[in-house]
């Protein structure tokens, strides 16, 4: 950096290589500039104008597309490869579905429009920047704004007290998430001999010139603090209180895009270690997540009389899925392209799934958001609703042939091929289990009668966006192929 | 010898201050030990010649952090602690034994760590860091921190207003209908007007 | 002064698991928000102790981000805790037990 003339044009070229989140940042100030120059009256405009940041951003993201070879911006704080380009789309996208159920969802709740829709937009910015870092700082910073704005947009909803308690849990376990994260970024750094840097990290690994016991012993705190924002036992204890009490988009926008963005950033974490024979311990902590995580997901499902609380577990469930073939990786450093590929297919599956459910719990109203229960009948008054419904459901289970399960195939192919047969059996059978409870809300909308008069579900608004959801599901599941057979 | 003396002393002093902090049963006691910790940290700072470091961790922990914290306690008039009821104690007697082993962990660590810092390459004397330096890598090494941290700040102060903000004018709030769902977790509180 | 480095290591993790210990046995979210403040500020400790004996200075220059977010993340959780008192007119960990049902 000696030359100012080339920083410069290092500088610019970041920019280019990051415009997705500049449109996003853009378009979060200007919705906070409407919120105030457009009044109450037209506040309906805001997520217009978010909606099209959010296009703006993916077609900021085709244009500068991506190679073969990572590209660094800002000395190397950010890396944009095939994963990231493929999680940046999975993001926007979502985030373009959140917006469009929004607007339905937030009437009659006091919850202030114009912060709601710009931080938002933050979020979905950060999650970008989350699952491009590429060095110790940066991760940390993406980390943290991610984390503040979920704290603000779960705990903004002014006349629920299950807002506030949401937020509170979430703000806890959040800093107690950037604390361990921190203090594991510590010990890489010491370990590495002062790199902040992924890449000299990688060859700091690589070179053998690394006590393996401080390392280990960073990448395991780190990946505490990575457990609670990826809710994976036994660091998930909030989720359910959290998904819960926290305003339906939202908690939707926590379970997939900011899961994704996690993967991803966990995924480079990981891919350091690949030239590095990694201590027995970190194996040993690993595996003990991604068992319990499937374990305990599945079976605390079982018993949830709530809605968002089963998809939380279910959720949990999830991410125990998607961390196989990470520590098969570990293991077997030469998957780990096939690995890759396995997760970003997972995510993308997972999100679709878990988007279009909670799509259908928001337009449930307050009742239909709660207990189980108040699904009774669904199937006869909302046929189209129940259907996606039971869509997703399926999806989830893995049943053929859903886009679930391929993703599940992908994801456990690369445990059998990783000689990891053990941990597909585990998989496999934890899926099963989950058969029980996600049928449990087929059963409620087909079979059951509702007990009293329930709410009428709210429809019109969110109409538009479920057809749009499972119309993109649908078309998802006839190229699956194509993406299965290389997602990118 | 007196730098060794004075080095253990403000060992002691920290990690005293560090359990106080949790030890307490006021929370206006815990957040003076606190701020007594950030001091203790900010010498051992000083003895590593990291001046810059040393001054921020004095003037950002104990005085706006912690400023804030007894702002918010005094505002919120949090007297004495009830006691625990004792729930949860497995939980907590395990968080106990996890935190030991973490302790443990980082000794044998450090015991290590003769090996992990490349023999030769421990310099003698710590040096300080040129505040100049400092803010050149600010501003080029880290630049996307510094861009980041705007937003971050932005953020913040969003949330930070969204939050704590009281009274809900109506026609001031964007609010379509909020007879419609009143009550369904809460009752009217007495505060709003 | 290697000494000196491994002792603020040591330190620093004693005093990063004396704030976990805190949160679990702290019932005030208020004191449970101070010990992750004590977990913050023995990560930063650590942080320094390291980038001093490796000789890097861009340690402070990263210290100085880090501590940048902890105020950040201070001034939101405070504030969210003012939503919470008034909501609920306390903040007792304990009693958060409307989502548990």
């Amino acid at each position: 950096m000696d030359d100012p003339q080339l920083f410069y044009d290092h500088v610019i070229e970041s920019m280019w290589l990051t415009l997705p989140l500049l449109v996003l940042l853009a378009a979060g100030l200007v919705v906070l500039a409407a919120d105030v120059l457009l009044g109450r009256e037209r506040s309906s405009w805001l997520p217009a104008i978010s909606g099209v940041g959010v296009a703006g951003a993916l077609a900021a993201l085709w244009a500068v597309g991506v190679g073969p070879e990572p590209l660094y911006a800002y000395s190397e704080a950010l890396v944009l490869d095939r994963l990231t380009f493929y999680a940046d789309n999975i993001i926007l996208g979502g985030m373009l579905f959140l917006f469009l159920i929004s607007p339905r969802w937030l009437e009659g709740r006091w919850i202030p429009r114009g912060e709601y829709y710009a931080l938002l937009l933050f979020a979905a910015m950060s999650m970008m920047a989350l699952g491009r870092s590429s060095e110790l700082l940066a991760l940390f910073l993406n980390f943290e704004l991610l984390s503040i704005c979920f704290y603000v947009l779960i705990g903004m909803d002014k006349r629920s007290e299950r807002s506030s308690e949401a937020g509170f849990k979430y703000f806890l376990l959040g800093s107690l998430a950037a604390a361990f994260l921190l203090f594991g970024i510590v010990f890489v750094f010491g370990a590495s001999g002062g790199m902040t840097r992924f890449s000299r990290i990688a060859e700091a690994l690589a070179g053998g010139t690394v006590e393996p016991r401080l390392m280990a012993l960073g990448l395991g705190l780190m990946l505490v603090g990575f457990g609670f924002k990826l809710t994976l036992a036994p660091f998930h204890m909030y989720a359910p209180d959290v998904y819960e009490g926290a305003p339906t988009p939202v908690v939707a926008a926590v379970a997939t895009g900011s899961k994704v963005a996690g993967f991803t950033a966990m995924f480079h974490v990981l891919q350091l270690t690949l030239d590095w024979a990694a201590p027995v311990g970190l194996w040993i902590a690993l595996y003990a997540i991604v068992v319990t995580s499937m374990i305990v997901g599945n079976v605390g499902a079982l018993v949830q009389p709530n809605i968002k609380r089963l998809l939380a577990y279910s959720s949990i469930a999830h991410s125990g899925y998607t961390m196989v073939p990470m520590v098969v990786v570990l293991a077997r450093p030469d998957l780990w392209l096939g690995a890759r590929d396995a997760i970003a297919f997972y995510l993308l599956a997972y999100t679709v799934m878990t988007l279009l459910a909670f799509g259908i719990v928001g337009s449930m109203g307050t009742a239909g958001e709660g207990r189980i229960g108040a699904w009774a009948g669904l199937g006869r008054r909302a046929p189209w609703r129940a259907a996606a419904m039971a869509l997703a459901m399926l999806s989830l289970i893995g049943i053929p042939p859903t886009v679930g399960f391929f993703g599940k195939v992908a994801l456990f192919r690369v445990a059998i091929d990783g000689n990891h047969l053990w941990l597909a059996v585990v998989g496999v059978l934890a899926s099963a289990a989950s058969v029980f409870y996600y049928l449990r809300v087929v059963v409620t909308m087909y079979m059951e009668e509702p007990a009293e008069a329930v709410e009428s579900p709210r429809l019109p608004g969110m109409a538009t966006a479920l057809a749009l959801a499972v119309a993109a599901t649908g078309i998802f599941l006839a190229i699956w192929p194509l993406l299965a057979a290389r997602p990118y | 010898m007196f730098f060794e003396i004075f080095y253990v002393f403000l060992f002691v002093l920290t990690l005293a201050s560090a359990i106080m902090v949790v030890v307490s049963p006021h929370a206006v006691y815990s957040a003076l030990y606190l701020v007594l910790t950030m001091i203790g940290v900010a010498c051992l700072f000083v003895m590593m010649n990291a001046m810059l470091a040393a001054a921020f961790q004095i003037i950002v922990y104990a005085g706006a952090i912690v400023v804030l914290f007894l702002f918010t306690i005094m505002l919120l008039n949090l007297g004495r602690q009830t006691p625990h009821r004792g729930r949860h104690a497995v939980t907590r007697w395990l968080g106990l034994a996890l935190s030991i082993a973490l302790v443990a962990q980082v000794g044998g660590a450090m015991l290590l760590l003769r090996d992990a810092l490349p023999a030769g390459n421990l310099p003698t004397e710590l040096v300080p860091v040129p505040v100049p330096q400092v803010a050149l890598f600010v501003i080029t090494e880290y630049l996307y921190a510094f861009e980041m941290i705007s937003v971050l700040l932005l953020v913040a102060v969003i949330g930070s207003v969204v939050l704590a903000r009281r009274r809900l004018v109506q026609g001031i709030e964007v609010i379509s209908d909020p007879v419609q769902d009143r009550g369904a977790d809460r009752k009217e509180p007495a505060t709003w007007s | 002064m290697e000494l000196m480095i491994q002792g603020n290591l040591l330190l620093a993790a004693a005093i990063f698991s004396i704030g976990a210990v805190g949160i679990l046995w702290k019932r005030n979210a208020l004191a449970i928000f101070m010990c992750i403040e004590l977990m913050f500020n023995a990560a930063t400790l650590g942080f320094i102790s390291f980038a001093q004996a490796l000789g890097r200075p861009e340690g402070v220059a990263v210290f100085l981000f880090v501590i940048t977010v902890a105020a950040a993340e201070a001034a939101v959780g405070l504030a969210l805790f003012i939503k919470l008192f008034n909501d609920k007119g306390n903040i007792e960990a304990e009693e958060m037990n409307l989502l548990q049902d």
